[in-house]
């Protein structure tokens, strides 16, 4: 399927071709462009200023899936105990403003 | 120089044919002498390192970025009930790309014969990782952990214990892809983010730019940082003016090339640059309006899954 993010206007698949899973993520900074005369000078400089906001949508790390359930493995910083295994949700790291499906 | 006794023991290269009589070596005897170690052929007893109990745990793990994807483990006992070879099949179905998928074996005593894995739709190494470790006593402490393979695994290739080495899973070659990325808004920049639990190395990316009818001079390049912090960011000397478009390619190891005739960039990149999770490729396009738009992004990595 093909999706548009609000955020940033992006367009993507969300599966390749040979089936593989992509995972869209929108760009750090918008442009508010430079502004040239006639003779190609430059008499506004170029402004770049982070996105808010931003889609990102890998998984978030960490999940094991164990008998069907999802947990979030949190390891013992000594080695010495089992990690523990707390209960979670396959999420991505951030929705943003959302996405359409759009074909 | 040949002895007296060499030049005359016949059929050598000094003997006279017809004269010498040929060399015949003595008959062969038996040398053995009484062995100092002996051996059993009947009711040998197994390897003792690989007994298990049921306290024991024997843990399948599979990572994939290719799912749904089925792993296949076969297990060979010796059961210490009744000394009957048993061999289990368990099936572990990775279905979220980039987590890890877990199913651990408790209940079985006896001897550990062997422990193999192959994955079902997989065909290229790099994109489906297995391990099967013996703990111990409850699974997850570094203590008690036995690793007996660690490796990728495909329908082709499968890693087995004994026989398949322990190996990480960002050693090696990869998984060949060609992805497409995200088209980005009008006058917005390519950025391709490296995904969770992946590690990638870039082949090359292409891209076309078309610039609007605004007047101004674009200079299109590519950054790698790592999420935040640049560490490369390329160079264009190529001005890209109102109404072109151009096919731009970013590539390690090639060198700079603008060709105005064809339309056609290429610019180099650095030419080994492994990319972590979270690791971005994205375009810098000096000059670039609000009307441009880069178009048609696809790109060549090779792919290892990392940091799990």
């Amino acid at each position: 399927m093909k999706f548009q993010c609000i955020t940033c206007s992006g367009t993507y698949s969300d599966t390749q071709p040979d089936g593989t899973p992509y995972f869209h993520g929108c760009p750090s900074e918008t442009v508010q462009p430079a502004v040239f005369d006639a003779t190609g000078k430059v008499t506004v400089a170029e402004v770049r200023t982070p996105l808010a906001n931003r889609r990102d949508e890998r998984i978030k790390p960490g999940l094991i899936i164990q008998d069907g359930k999802v947990y979030r493995e949190v390891a013992d910083p000594t080695h010495d105990k089992p990690p523990t295994l707390d209960p979670a949700v396959v999420e991505i790291i951030s929705q943003g403003k959302g996405r359409t499906q759009i074909a | 120089m040949a002895t007296e006794t060499e030049r005359n023991r016949g059929a050598g290269a000094f003997s006279t044919p017809g004269v010498d009589q040929p060399f015949t070596p003595p008959a062969s005897q038996d040398a053995a002498s009484s062995p100092l170690v002996g051996f059993k052929f009947r009711n040998i007893d197994p390897n003792a390192v690989t007994y298990v109990t049921s306290d024991d745990t024997i843990a399948l793990r599979v990572v994939s970025n290719f799912v749904p994807q089925t792993v296949t483990f076969g297990i060979s006992v010796i059961r210490a009930i009744d000394g009957e070879l048993t061999k289990e099949i368990e099936t572990v179905i990775a279905t979220v790309a980039g987590a890890v998928t877990a199913l651990n074996i408790r209940g079985v005593e006896g001897f550990l014969v062997g422990v193999a894995a192959s994955a079902g739709t997989s065909v290229q190494r790099g994109d489906t990782y297995a391990k099967a470790i013996l703990f111990r006593g409850s699974p997850g402490s570094q203590a008690n952990r036995f690793v007996l393979f660690e490796d990728y695994v495909s329908g082709q290739y499968s890693a087995s214990w004994p026989g398949s080495t322990i190996s990480a899973p960002s050693q090696g070659s990869g998984k060949l892809r060609s992805i497409t990325g995200t088209v980005p808004g009008a006058g917005a920049e390519i950025s391709e983010t490296v995904p969770t639990a992946t590690r990638w190395r870039l082949k090359s990316l292409s891209a076309t730019f078309a610039a609007s009818a605004t007047v101004a001079n674009r200079f299109p390049t590519f950054v790698l940082d790592d999420g935040v912090n640049t560490f490369f960011a390329g160079v264009d000397t190529q001005a890209i003016t109102a109404g072109q478009t151009w096919r731009v390619t970013f590539a390690p190891g090639i060198t700079f090339l603008a060709d105005a005739t064809n339309l056609r960039l290429q610019e180099a990149g650095p030419g080994d640059a492994p990319l972590f999770v979270g690791y971005r490729i994205r375009s810098s396009t000096f000059g670039i309006q609000v009307g441009d738009q880069w178009s048609a992004p696809q790109y060549e990595v090779e792919e290892l899954i990392d940091n799990i």
